[in-house]
């Protein structure tokens, strides 16, 4: 499990992992929850059609994902945000079934982009991986401070004179740029129990943002290795595992938060 | 209250399920969602607006229908164009017209 040639197999999912619960606890601090199960899944799409032209999976994801967020940003601002989602992901899954209509040879690719395989990324993708992921980091590290009160309070902070719109837009394009990263290995049916699973958990548990934000990483990254590593023993999907470990996170953090919050309550009782 | 929000819950879950097995869970979506956020930016009494979104996904249904038959001689091979994606592509262009033409009227 831990030779050399696995080494790919541990670094990228590990990477993935910091980068969707980072960009996660933003997306549940702001109730993007839909928002980010619908981008992935769109840019599965976009996967699809690279696949058909021969070009680069990664830019086919990127593009698809870009398109999708901003597209959400630019109608949502117009109509209801959750109709704007919908259509958005219907359209592009509409698009993605042209796609896989015009070509029939890639169900064993299309399949891992579906439900994810560790080795997603390969060796010559790991470069601009990691540079995207740390041009994620640093983004959420720049707009921490506006981005924190517009997801708390968003009148207060408007009043403050931060552009909402502004932010909800380079939010977005983090969101779609995280996507495209994260697609390959964990898949696209299941990646949002990563980004949204830990970082409801870690919040459930602590109030402070950089606390929880911490949490979230730790707890995505265990709900990842062990995921690898069950992976690995059984051949299964790994999707399967992330899946059931950002729901298994949730449940568990909802009923440590309960249990913690009633022994809180007879110990002030009592 | 909560009994009508039961009651309107159970109807969706028949309506996407029934439609989830016909006509897939890609269209499912878009004609549960899309016809109803156009006829509401046509018009803004209820009954009316109900009436159009049946009417405008049964037109974009069977215009879908009609291009994916047609699209059987378009290229790039000699095999149809799904039709999910032509009732989709239908119904999103008119939401998007009608988001852009309704922007324009109110700010004119």
């Amino acid at each position: 499990m831990f030779a050399a040639f696995m080494l790919n197999t541990w670094i990228t999912p590990s990477i993935v992992a910091v980068i969707a619960s980072v960009v996660g606890f933003f997306v549940v601090l702001r109730g993007a929850a839909f928002v980010a199960d619908a981008v992935p899944q769109g840019a599965f799409a976009g996967a699809a059609g690279a696949s058909l032209l021969g070009i680069s999976r990664l830019a086919g994801l990127a593009v698809f994902a870009l398109a999708g967020a901003l597209g959400i940003g630019w109608l949502g601002r117009r109509s209801r945000r959750d109709v704007a989602t919908a259509l958005i992901l219907a359209m592009m899954l509409g698009l993605g079934a042209l796609f896989l209509s015009f070509s029939r040879q890639y169900s064993q690719e299309i399949f891992a982009l579906l439900f994810g395989e560790p080795p997603g990324i390969s060796a010559t993708e790991i470069l601009p991986v990691v540079l995207l992921g740390l041009a994620c980091v640093l983004a959420i590290a720049v707009l921490y401070r506006p981005l924190l009160p517009t997801s708390l309070a968003p009148e207060s902070a408007a009043a403050r004179g931060i552009s909402l719109a502004g932010i909800e837009l380079a939010f977005l394009v983090i969101v779609a740029i995280a996507t495209s990263m994260t697609l390959p290995v964990v898949g696209a049916l299941l990646i949002f129990s990563l980004m949204i699973g830990p970082p409801a958990a870690a919040r459930s548990l602590t109030s402070s943002p950089l606390r929880a934000a911490g949490l979230s990483v730790l707890l995505a990254l265990a709900t990842m290795w062990a995921a690898v590593a069950a992976a690995f023993q059984t051949n299964w999907p790994i999707g399967f595992f992330v899946g059931v470990g950002g729901a298994l996170c949730y449940a568990l953090g909802r009923l440590a938060a309960r249990w913690g919050r009633g022994r809180g309550r007879t110990a002030a009782t009592g | 209250m909560r009994l009508a929000g039961l009651a309107c819950l159970i109807a969706i879950a028949l309506a996407v399920s029934l439609a989830a097995i016909t006509i897939g869970a890609i269209l499912s979506t878009a004609l549960l969602i899309g016809p109803a956020a156009i006829a509401l930016r046509l018009t803004r009494m209820p009954a009316l607006a109900t009436l159009a979104a049946a009417g405008i996904a049964i037109a974009a249904t069977w215009i879908g229908i009609v291009l994916a038959y047609d699209s059987f001689t378009w290229p790039p091979s000699h095999h149809g164009w799904p039709v999910s994606f032509f009732i989709v592509a239908l119904i999103f262009a008119g939401f998007v017209g009608t988001q852009v033409t309704g922007r324009r009227r109110r700010a004119g």
